[in-house]
């Protein structure tokens, strides 16, 4: 879930870009640092929509580093459990297959693909339905529910299902073709 | 009956005890043992055939298997029944776990012998003293009451209360337990012996029993008051050792005897494990329980071969012994009817089941009925494994064992099984499915806020009927079971059986609900087998090899080196040959030197486009670990050949240089040099140059030294060193940690890590304004009074190419001149006003592209454009060589370096007109080669002596740094005072950077004394205090490194090699010298280091320019002509840094001087002095001064007068074969050899202390003097 938040960060600027263009430094640098990880609480930074705040600097004995205490608007993507998401499978293999969602990895094992979907090695992993119908391998869309979350320092693990509903295939890039 | 503990205060138990053991003694008089109870059993009911039928089955059943062991026994039992007798009767007192197939053979015995048996039994003991028959052990008392106490005395289990049983206890009044040692295997034995030896000896033998214990090899116990008994007793038996009698502690003594609760709790449906037999360790499942005969009968699979019972119901006779166990296999009925084996269809009474009857084996739907003896299953803690539990499953049967097995399971489970806040779900019962969490958790029952509503707020279930709960999408561990250590998320649950997802293999793993935990840990489960780690890289028996990916249970499976196509094996941990630990290069497609963890790219095979960092080299195979790749644990294996290092050349580039032409032909090109076009061609005569331009590319050079382009870490930390001091000397290893001044080593060679002091602190000094490029490299020496960090010392690979370049260490000459160029690029950064050096490049040098030469050249950025010229400029003036007479002048303004066209230079300070060197100067084109020799010498050899006049050559500036000038490093030594964070570090490795080696080594060198190595008389006065350990903005500690030498190296291209530790100076203080002795002791380093310099130099002045710049003046003078030194340090402003740790100095080197050539005298050496007017007379010198001149002690052995002598009157005799020498130069300057031999003008010399022969040229020989 995608969610427009405003967090704080403390920013430590090096003297060198002291000077008239200080606060576009800042900002720059915080999109550098900041766009792009992930924290456990609030997933991942996504962009940053704008800089609500930059506090007074301070400036660190011996190194000259100047720390500013910035606050910044941000869209941030974290998913839940049992949150419904659209995922581009990515990998297929026996044991199930993985899915991307933006940044998020999302892993659907064998056991949460419908019992009628098959695995079907070969050059084209995938899982077909016994009549064929529904093929999910790589470059496939697919709706799937998570079920499950794993935070690291630096990446969100989810497994996901598509044994439900509504879920499933929702674009083959077989099909299409 | 006497009774031991007639002091004792427990009177009233003591009648009871007596009952009780006149009970058992009756018991065991009548039936010897646990062997007895089943005997008399036998006796009262011979109607049972089934159960007769049973045992014989057994016994047969062991003849079968027949073993040696029970064979032998069998017969030594059957010879020595006496003996065997008594033995029961100890065991029967001690062990309660008896195996089975003991059981069977006593029986044996007694069938054979019963009468007599009994008998001598009676008859013996009243023999028995009453001490070792009444080894009243409160242990034994229990045991018994607990076995009898089921059976017919139900009444003890009321009676004995907890307070009576604590009286039991051992107290210190008691005699004590003494641990003795006896022969392995001899345990009963000797346990006999002693019985035997009481029974001869009577009451003179003081110790009470003796006890030998069946899962206590090498011991026995012995009873006895005193230690003094306990070694009587044993004085003069064989088996037993009575040089150690151990106490046990009163604590354990209960431990000693105590055996595992007797209380089984067997009922229908329990798993249970066979003790003995062909069916030990098999899993059993109860059908049926009989108390009162102790025997239980239980469902097995079957292990039959039935080739061997169709023989033997035929009558054949089985002739060979079957060594191994048939595999369990489910009984097929028809298979066994037709080999024509007699099958029979009985009813069973008492069930109404029908069983197929085999050879008298009962069968059903393929298990085998068997009815066994309770002992002969355990029952405690049986954890069925997956697998076993899915054989279980008979093909008819679908999976209605599962609640039967939960039943087990549940009983096996441990305490504190269930935890406040378990989600859990009731399995059995009214309330079954209702699922609740654990509020409270009493011995059996737990308390449950159960998830529905309307019901009570806490309900208290049984604990066997609650189960844990998990979801899907749970993440949790595995804490017991196969996969104890896993973690995962839940995919599926099935009924008790969870489904998981691993977190490291992405595999799937069915553990029970039981056996896990929820947890947000990840880990990978068990990763080590013996000595073998996951991830390890492996020889395999059949000399193939391979990376460990996975570690299971009891193999590894591992993927081998065969780049073709992914191969996986499973192989025991003893086909695994060694580890290879071994740390090889290799060259990828483009000839790049691939070392482990440089990323690299695969682009041909099957895993072609995959891109990770090298794991394990070996015989040109990489093992590159992608994350992203899921198969073989991301592990890759490819030929070095296919892959392409990240950051490295491109096809035909050649990074790693076999040729430094085609590499400074790249750094030539970049165009932003714009001077390039007026760059000399490479090698010619430097002329007319003008600094600044020269620097960028040089520095590139420098910086780019290559590297690494992806390793990323900054660090000491896993630079490879060899440890030069103390019980490790000699090993190499990596370093792990660095803490302060102590170094945590792991060793290469051993599976260790050792922590190390280190004496050296390598820095870096870069040069932050060129774009993060390593500019020169300096050393600090720390402290060489404390220990500290001084058993570390680099490994150089003493720089083979020193070695064989000898020549060089003739000529010196060449080296020089080229040494003088590279310093002005530098300066240049310094002066740039805009000084900031960090740019964003900068701060990750390793890792930025600019970093690596061979990647294109970001354009120059504006502050280095603008500031340069201007601070070249503004540099300081340079006084080439000022004349003697005013030696401490400050520099003349004026010629700046920029300026200064070569010319100049050499008119300027050099006396000597360019010597011949110069002119060769382009020759040499190995860049690797020389600069050894120049580094090297130790302090005393560099002397003065001989006034080199190489005129320095700035003028080639960068483009020179092709020409062969790049050999030559420059070492500068300063004293001052500072502080310097260390602990950052960069992680460089010398391996290929053949330069540092120099560097090193000249630490090394000069302080080698120290180092216990070399022999060098110099010592210097370094004082560091290890204060102000204090955190700075998180770089690591600060050292206040006080009145401290140090030195730096400055050169040419590659010699500024990357390595160290990169020390942060945030303030540095400068004293000036004295001319007096500071003086001298500080330069001749100097003119040692530089060999070029000649002569005493002063630091006439220092000042600190600003807060991050010291200037210092130093003359210099010797040889008739005075120089003026004018370094300047700067460091960095203070904060600036470059990637957090690298902080350089900039430090310029504004003077030249003239040059030396050497020779450079060492004592020790015999060597002809010439005095003008005078004959040539031989002397040994015996001192080195530190202006050059040397104290000649004269005559052969160096016993006549002592002289001065100026280094140009002295010339060192040149050594003839088989003379004693002593290296004058070179890698191995200091050592003393032989000389074995002589080819033309090189020197095939045996070194004394390596006993290597080396070739080295003549001119750095000298003889040795005959040690007076």
């Amino acid at each position: 879930m995608f969610f427009h938040i405003v967090l704080e960060r403390n920013m430590q600027l090096h003297p060198r870009h002291f000077g008239p263009h200080l606060r576009d430094k800042l900002v720059a640098k915080l999109m550098k640092d900041v766009e792009g990880t992930c924290s456990g609480r609030h997933g991942f930074v996504v962009a940053i929509t704008g800089v609500d705040n930059i506090g007074k600097g301070l400036i660190r004995d011996g190194t000259g580093f100047v720390t500013f205490p910035v606050k910044y608007q941000c869209v941030v993507f974290r998913p839940f459990k049992g949150e419904i998401l659209e995922a581009v499978v990515t990998m297929v293999n026996k044991m199930g297959f993985f899915a991307e969602a933006g940044p998020v990895q999302i892993f659907v094992s064998n056991h949460l693909i419908p019992d009628d979907m098959e695995f079907q090695s070969g050059d084209m992993p995938n899982y077909t339905t016994s009549d064929g119908s529904v093929k999910i391998q790589k470059d496939s869309e697919v709706r799937l529910k998570i079920i499950g979350t794993r935070v690291d320092a630096t990446e969100i693990f989810c497994i996901g299902t598509i044994k439900d509903d509504f879920l499933g295939v929702i674009n083959d890039p077989g099909a299409a073709s | 009956m006497p009774r031991r503990r007639d002091d004792d205060d427990l009177e009233p138990e003591d009648v009871e005890e007596d009952e009780d053991q006149l009970d058992d003694e009756e018991d065991e008089d009548y039936g010897g043992s646990r062997g007895g109870s089943s005997r008399k059993r036998r006796r009262s009911d011979f109607i049972d055939d089934a159960a007769e039928e049973d045992d014989e089955e057994e016994e047969e059943d062991e003849d079968f298997e027949d073993n040696p062991r029970s064979t032998s026994q069998k017969q030594r039992r059957r010879s020595g029944s006496q003996f065997f007798e008594l033995e029961a009767a100890v065991d029967s007192d001690d062990e309660e776990e008896e195996e089975e197939g003991e059981d069977d053979f006593i029986v044996d015995g007694g069938a054979e012998i019963p009468d007599e048996d009994d008998g001598r039994r009676m008859h013996r003991r009243p023999l028995l003293p009453r001490e070792d028959d009444q080894e009243d052990f409160e242990a034994l008392e229990r045991r018994i009451q607990a076995r009898y106490a089921k059976s017919s005395h139900a009444e003890y289990d009321e009676e004995t209360t907890d307070v009576e049983q604590q009286a039991l206890l051992p107290s210190i009044k008691d005699p004590k337990l003494w641990m003795v040692k006896c022969a392995i295997g001899r345990e009963r034995e000797a346990a006999i012996c002693l019985m035997q030896k009481c029974i001869d000896k009577g009451p003179e033998l003081q110790i009470r029993s003796a006890i030998a214990l069946d899962h206590l090899k090498n011991y026995i116990y012995v009873e006895a008051d005193k230690e003094a008994h306990v070694k009587e007793a044993c004085k003069g038996l064989r088996n037993i050792y009575s040089m150690k009698v151990m106490l046990v502690p009163i604590k354990e003594m209960t431990d000693v005897l105590s055996v595992e609760s007797k209380a089984i709790d067997l009922s229908r449906d329990t798993w249970v494990r066979m003790k003995i037999g062909t069916y030990k360790g098999d899993l059993a499942k109860v059908v049926d329980v009989d108390n009162v005969r102790q025997r239980v009968t239980v469902k097995l699979i079957p292990r039959i071969d039935l080739q061997a019972l169709a023989n033997k119901l035929d009558g054949r006779e089985a002739v060979k012994k079957k060594a191994f166990v048939p595999v369990p296999r489910f009984m097929n009925i028809e298979e066994a009817r037709e080999m024509h084996i007699r099958v029979e269809r009985r009813r069973d009474p008492a069930t109404g089941d029908y069983f197929e009857n085999i050879g008298g084996m009962l069968f059903k739907d393929g298990f085998l009925y068997k009815t066994v003896s309770m002992k002969s299953i355990s029952s405690n803690n049986i954890q069925p494994t997956f697998d076993e539990l899915e054989k279980f499953r008979t093909p008819g049967e679908n999976g209605d064992g599962d609640i039967g097995s939960l039943t087990t399971l549940f009983a096996n489970r441990k305490k504190g099984h269930f935890m406040k806040g378990d989600a859990v779900i009731v399995v059995k019962g009214d309330l079954k499915n209702l699922m609740g969490w654990v509020e409270k958790v009493e011995e059996e029952n737990v308390h449950i806020r159960p998830k529905m509503k309307g019901l009570p707020n806490t309900l208290a279930v049984n604990e066997k009927d609650l189960c844990k709960y998990f979801k899907p999408g749970d993440h949790v561990k595995v804490v017991s079971g196969a996969q104890e250590g896993a973690t995962g998320m839940v995919v599926k649950v099935e009924g008790h059986v969870l489904i998981i997802v691993s977190d490291t293999t992405k595999e799937d793993i069915r553990v029970f609900g039981d056996n896990v935990v929820e947890s947000s840990e990840v880990t990978s489960g068990v990763t080590r087998i013996g000595d073998y780690e996951l991830h390890d890289l492996v020889l395999l028996d059949n000399m193939s090899f391979g990376v460990i990916i996975r570690v299971e249970s009891e193999a590894f499976q591992v993927l081998k080196g065969v780049p073709e196509r992914p191969e996986v094996v499973l192989v025991k941990l003893r086909e695994i040959k060694s580890k290879i630990e071994r740390k090889s290069n290799a060259q990828d497609q483009s000839k790049n030197t691939v070392s482990v963890k440089d990323v690299v790219r695969i682009l041909e095979g099957p895993c072609k486009g995959k891109l990770g960092p090298v794991e394990h080299i070996y015989r040109g195979i990489l093992f590159i670990c992608d994350r992203h790749h899921l198969e073989h644990a991301g592990y890759i294996c490819a030929k070095a050949q296919s892959c392409r290092v990240i950051g490295g050349s491109h096809p035909n580039g050649d990074r790693n240089g076999d040729s430094v032409a085609s590499r400074f032909a790249n750094l030539r090109a970049p165009p932003q040099i714009p001077q390039s076009p007026r760059r000399l061609p490479r090698g010619g005569p430097p002329v007319n140059r003008k600094v600044l331009p020269s620097t960028s590319p040089k520095i590139n050079v420098a910086g780019g030294g290559r590297h690494r382009g992806g390793r990323g870490h900054d660090s000491l930390v896993g630079v490879t060193i060899k440890i030069r001091l103390g019980p490790f000397k000699g090993y190499r290893g990596r370093v792990v940690d660095v803490n302060g001044q102590s170094v945590r080593v792991e060793l290469d060679s051993q599976m260790k890590i050792v922590t190390g002091k280190c004496s050296l602190v390598h820095s870096v000094c870069i040069n932050i304004a060129s774009s993060g490029y390593l500019v020169s490299v300096w050393t600090i020496i720390v402290d060489l009074h404390a220990v500290n960090r001084n058993q570390i010392s680099d490994t150089v690979a003493v720089a083979t190419p020193f070695r064989e370049a000898p020549r060089y260490g003739l000529g010196s000459e060449t080296p020089m001149h080229p040494s003088r160029t590279p310093l002005h690029p530098y300066m240049t950064p310094m002066r740039d006003p805009g000084a900031t050096p960090i740019h964003d490049g900068m701060r990750t040098p390793m890792r930025d592209r600019a970093w690596n030469p061979y990647a294109p050249m970001s354009p120059p950025r504006d502050n280095w454009e603008d500031g340069n010229p201007a601070s070249w400029g503004t540099s300081p003036q340079y006084q080439p060589g000022s004349p003697r007479s005013r030696p401490y002048e400050g520099p003349t303004p004026g010629s700046g370096w920029a300026n200064t066209p070569s010319g100049n230079y050499s008119e300027a300070g050099t006396p000597r007109e360019s010597s011949p060197s110069y002119a060769n100067a382009p020759s040499p084109y190995l860049p690797s080669t020389p600069g050894g020799q120049p580094m090297t010498p130790s302090s005393a050899s560099y002397l003065p002596g001989t006034p080199g006049g190489q005129p320095m050559t700035p003028g080639s500036g960068g483009l020179d740094v092709m020409s062969p000038t790049i050999e030559h490093l420059r070492v500068v030594w300063i004293r001052a005072s500072f502080i310097l964070e260390v602990g950052v570090t960069y992680k460089h490795l010398l391996e290929d950077m053949h330069w540092n080696p120099v560097l090193m080594r000249n630490v090394s060198d000069k302080f080698g004394e120290k180092m216990g190595e070399k022999k060098y008389s110099y010592a210097s006065p370094y004082k560091l205090s290890n204060t102000n350990k204090r955190d700075l903005d998180q770089l690591g500690e600060l050292l206040v490194v006080e009145n401290c030498m140090y030195y730096m190296t400055v050169g040419q291209g590659e010699c500024h090699g990357v390595f160290g530790v990169v020390g942060r100076i945030t303030s540095i203080h400068c004293r000036p010298f004295d001319r007096g002795e500071e003086a001298c002791q500080l330069f001749p380093i100097f003119s040692e280091c530089e060999r070029g310099c000649v002569g005493r130099c002063a630091i006439q002045n220092c000042k600190m320019v600003s807060s991050s710049e010291v200037e210092l003046k130093c003359v210099h003078y010797g040889n008739g002509m005075d120089l003026c030194y004018e370094f300047i340090f700067m460091s960095l402003l203070l904060g600036i840094r470059i990637h957090g740790d690298k902080l350089g100095v900039f430090w310029k080197f504004l003077a030249a001087s003239g040059d030396s050539e050497g020779p450079w005298f060492m004592p020790d050496i015999l060597v002809n002095v010439r005095k003008p007017g005078e004959d040539p007379v031989i002397g040994v010198v015996r001192e080195v001064l530190p202006n050059g001149t040397c104290r000649v002690a004269l005559g052969m052995s160096g016993d006549g007068e002592i002289v001065a002598a100026l280094p140009h009157e002295m010339e060192a005799v040149v050594p003839r074969k088989s003379d004693k020498i002593k290296i004058m130069g070179g890698a191995h300057r200091g050592s003393t050899g032989k000389l074995i031999g002589i080819d033309s003008s090189d020197g095939i010399v045996k070194v004394d202390d390596t006993l290597d022969v080396k070739i080295l040229d003549m001119a750095i020989l000298a003889k040795l003097a005959h040690p007076y």
